[in-house]
């Protein structure tokens, strides 16, 4: 009994002392950026028959079916709309870069979120998850790795009142819980939803999709619809891969390869359908296991760069005590998402 | 996370209680909508065609107007063009309805007795997406009736693609549903 309950607090201590999957994260925060920013940048030639006041949808009906708010609605002014729309551009650039901090996250959230609702027909799963995660983001660290050395930021967190400060490390762990949480759920409801349809149980549901011109890379999406074996496996596999994503990610033995599976199944999905937002997007999620191999990643590079080397380790020990070897490096991510798992094992 | 699984639940009864409130909690800014291609994957072509009318009473043919969203899509595979989700959006939206409202209907059907007509709301988001739609089309239409058009009517299709046991059958063309909707005065649309 009193070990266990020793056990308990032992666990309640590391949960509110050490950060976990910071290096994740901070991917999570600059892949996110990325997205963002293309959302602005892949459709800047089309922006004001998309989302512009005279555009296919007027300012006036937009207003009318608009949920929730939108900065798009405070004028109907073309040069106000030229104005938001590049500051959105600046606000994800930011983000991505590592600038400006949560505050800055804040902010592209805002726009991010405007612009969506400024054209909700365009929107797809990724966007969805996008803005939903972004804020759970806004609970971790996510600008200490990664980003780009800003003074002002260090400055500012040193004048915050210490009780505040120590509530930093537990926020952070639940921001990171959530998106992890979060992640599962997406996996798999659309797990779950795949086994119910009746063309995904017969095996056969990536030929209808892949079919659909909406969804087809002429010239290479025939060669996997029309190979029966490619169009079973990968059906099965797909829903398999969706429903048991969250057992890959509890078992610390199995994460990597959860996340890498994940990341190979979402390239394919961009490269043969075309959605690279949203292929992008569940990606950057998936970057919040795999921590241990970013942290990894990062020491080889480093590596490989030795002018960098002495200014960046130095701003690491600084930002928090993130162990910079390699084998503790992996450890503590490795052990500190298990922690999550009661609550997940409850979603699913 | 335990709300945002429930609004992600089948119909049940459950959701049939707390699923007005829990939405009430996550929309809009947590909303959640993870089905992804399921349970029934597309396996159609959608599309609208459109036809003009112009000032001197003529009409002219039909004209496919979402075809070029699509082949913009399919010309780049790093951020394509999302256009066509403009005229996706809104033919989902004509064709697809809340599931309860669907299970009820379906029921209707089966048992061969008179279907619930549309709600209102249905009616609302039915006629929102014909104007959507009517304006996309008439704005991809710039030089028809030399500029004078009076009234746009669209045309929804569906191509149902040949199935799976046909996939070796080369005349096999699937059916194509035809849907057209009322003529609107381009005067109301721009």
């Amino acid at each position: 009994m009193k070990k266990s309950l020793g056990n308990i607090t032992d666990r309640l201590d590391f949960w509110s002392l050490r950060p976990v999957a910071v290096t994740g994260v901070s991917g999570t925060r600059v892949l996110l950026g990325f997205v963002g920013l293309m959302y602005y940048v892949s459709q800047y030639q089309e922006r004001n028959y998309l989302f512009g006041p005279d555009g296919v949808l007027p300012h006036e009906d937009f207003k009318a079916q608009l949920t929730g708010f939108s900065l798009y609605t405070l004028s109907a002014s073309p040069w106000y709309f030229q104005l938001v729309y590049h500051l959105g551009i600046a606000a994800a650039l930011a983000v991505m870069l590592g600038v400006g901090g949560r505050p800055g996250l804040a902010v592209h959230w805002t726009l991010l979120w405007s612009v969506y609702q400024r054209q909700p027909g365009l929107l797809d799963g990724g966007d969805n998850l996008a803005y939903v995660v972004i804020p759970f983001l806004l609970l971790t660290r996510c600008y200490d790795r990664f980003a780009l050395p800003v003074g002002l930021a260090s400055r500012l967190a040193r004048r915050v009142p210490g009780h505040l400060r120590a509530l930093s490390v537990p926020f952070h762990n639940l921001g990171v819980l959530m998106v992890a949480a979060q992640i599962c759920l997406v996996y798999v409801v659309s797990g779950l939803y795949k086994v119910m349809g009746e063309e995904w149980q017969d095996g056969t549901a990536l030929f209808y999709i892949m079919r659909v011109a909406e969804f087809e890379l002429p010239g290479w999406s025939h060669l996997v619809y029309e190979n029966d074996a490619l169009v079973v496996l990968g059906t099965y596999g797909t829903v398999a891969f969706l429903v048991y994503f969250p057992v890959g990610v509890l078992v610390p033995a199995l994460r990597p390869w959860a996340a890498a599976a994940s990341i190979c199944f979402h390239l394919s999905i961009a490269f043969f359908m075309g959605l690279t937002g949203f292929a992008l997007t569940m990606i950057a999620c998936d970057l919040v296991f795999l921590s241990g191999a970013l942290d990894r990643a990062l020491l080889w590079v480093r590596g490989r760069l030795p002018g960098s080397r002495a200014s960046r380790s130095g701003r690491t020990s600084q930002a928090d005590a993130a162990p910079a070897d390699p084998a503790t490096a992996e450890r503590p991510s490795g052990e500190n998402t298990t922690q999550p798992s009661a609550p997940q094992a409850e979603l699913v | 996370m335990t709300m945002a699984a429930l609004s992600q639940a089948p119909l049940n009864p459950a959701k049939l209680v707390y699923g007005d409130r829990v939405a009430e909690y996550l929309d809009p800014y947590f909303s959640q909508n993870w089905q992804l291609f399921a349970p029934t994957p597309l396996s159609d072509d959608r599309g609208v065609l459109a036809r003009a009318a112009c000032a001197d009473g003529s009409v002219t043919q039909y004209y496919d107007v979402s075809a070029r969203g699509v082949q913009k899509v399919q010309s780049s595979r790093f951020f394509p063009s999302r256009e066509n989700r403009i005229v996706s959006a809104h033919l989902q939206n004509l064709t697809s309805s809340e599931e309860l409202l669907r299970r009820i209907r379906q029921q209707q059907t089966n048992d061969k007795k008179p279907l619930l007509p549309p709600l209102p709301y249905e009616k609302a988001t039915e006629a929102d997406s014909i104007e959507g739609l009517s304006r996309y089309a008439y704005d991809q239409l710039p030089a028809v009736c030399d500029g004078e058009t009076e009234r746009i009517q669209i045309r929804m299709y569906v191509h149902e693609l040949p199935p799976w046991s046909k996939r070796h059958d080369p005349s096999a063309e699937g059916k194509v549903l035809v849907h057209d909707f009322a003529w609107q005065k381009t005067g109301d649309l721009r």
